[in-house]
């Protein structure tokens, strides 16, 4: 029961930390609209399977047993996601740079070009 | 009026269009920018045969950054204008006229192309533009015709109000973008019948990408 409640709130507070990340990320202009929002739905949804982890029982999957196996599932999921979301960060953040260089590279020539 | 605005022409692999599309457009208008997305055939060679300014790419940012270029530069020599056309040869030149005319003559903002003549058109490209159409009218509360239309004039200064993120190499979501952001920012807009030039080789969107960018159309309204 206290290792339930203990990954619970560390997932709860992971995915706040995600959606913070996500929010600056997007003020940033890193992030677009559509990533953000998925990104967000991603992270409340973790929220809300941490607080009710029986959900999924529920609605999914009848008389699951809870075993080691399952808790090591949802860590791996997790990080994989987590991972996955700081690479598309980078990948975002790098194509944004690349596109103003090349921008900024163009416009410089063409201004060179009018003062020849 | 005509010194005041810059035409930006964004091509990419257009060696076979460009020359007759520029032929007709320095006919016509003074301050040309062609931006080139690192076409792999003679595109660029054929451009600098024109007295037109010329940019290029080094790698292929899409028609969006093109865009996002041409703007740049028009603020940064202080254009009134800036209008965009297409580099495929599917825009009339006295069309391109049309259009500047009407953001000379009115209090607009931005002036837009529509397509009078969807019809010669594939079919799937017309249903996609009506259905566009009728959406965009139940999100926006505006009767916009076309709103991919790549034939636009617009003010330079309403850059904030109207600039746009999409930036994908595959898609051509700027100019549906940039519709939206101006509806929703109460823009003054004019829309200016244009005839279509129906071209043999499709560059539209595919089936996903028109879903992608009905999902798109939501997510600017909203958000």
């Amino acid at each position: 029961m206290i290792i339930k409640l203990f990954l619970s709130i560390i997932s709860i507070l992971f995915s706040i930390l995600m959606i913070y990340i996500t929010n600056i990320n997007y003020k940033k202009k890193f992030l677009k609209k559509l990533d953000t929002i998925i990104w967000n739905t991603v992270w409340l949804l973790i929220i809300f399977l941490s607080i009710r982890p029986k959900f999924i029982d529920e609605y999914i999957i009848n008389n699951y047993q809870v075993d080691f196996f399952y808790i090591a599932n949802i860590l791996s999921i997790l990080i994989l996601i987590i991972i996955y979301f700081l690479s598309l960060i980078k990948i975002r953040i790098l194509e944004k740079k690349i596109d103003t260089i090349i921008r900024a590279e163009s416009l410089k020539k063409i201004i060179k070009k009018i003062k020849e | 009026m005509k010194s005041k605005t810059l035409i930006v022409i964004s091509t990419y692999n257009e060696q076979n269009n460009i020359s007759n599309v520029l032929k007709e457009v320095c006919k016509n208008f003074k301050n040309i920018l062609v931006i080139d997305n690192n076409s792999e055939d003679q595109t660029l060679s054929k451009v600098k045969k024109f007295p037109v300014l010329y940019a290029h790419h080094n790698y292929n940012l899409g028609k969006s950054n093109s865009m996002k270029t041409g703007l740049d530069f028009a603020r940064l020599k202080k254009f009134k204008y800036v209008a965009y056309m297409d580099g495929d040869g599917q825009h009339k030149v006295s069309d391109l006229e049309k259009v500047c005319k009407e953001i000379y003559m009115s209090k607009n903002n931005l002036v837009i192309g529509y397509r009078k003549n969807l019809h010669y058109l594939n079919k799937e490209k017309m249903i996609g533009t009506k259905i566009l159409e009728k959406l965009f009218y139940i999100l926006y509360k505006k009767k916009m015709l076309d709103i991919q239309s790549g034939l636009r004039v617009f003010d330079t200064k309403i850059k904030k109000k109207i600039y746009w993120q999409s930036s994908g190499i595959r898609h051509y979501f700027a100019d549906a973008e940039i519709t939206c952001n101006a509806v929703k920012n109460n823009c003054k807009i004019a829309q200016v019948p244009i005839t279509t030039i129906s071209s043999k080789k499709y560059k539209g969107m595919n089936l996903l990408q028109g879903l992608l960018l009905v999902i798109m159309i939501f997510i600017w309204r909203f958000f």
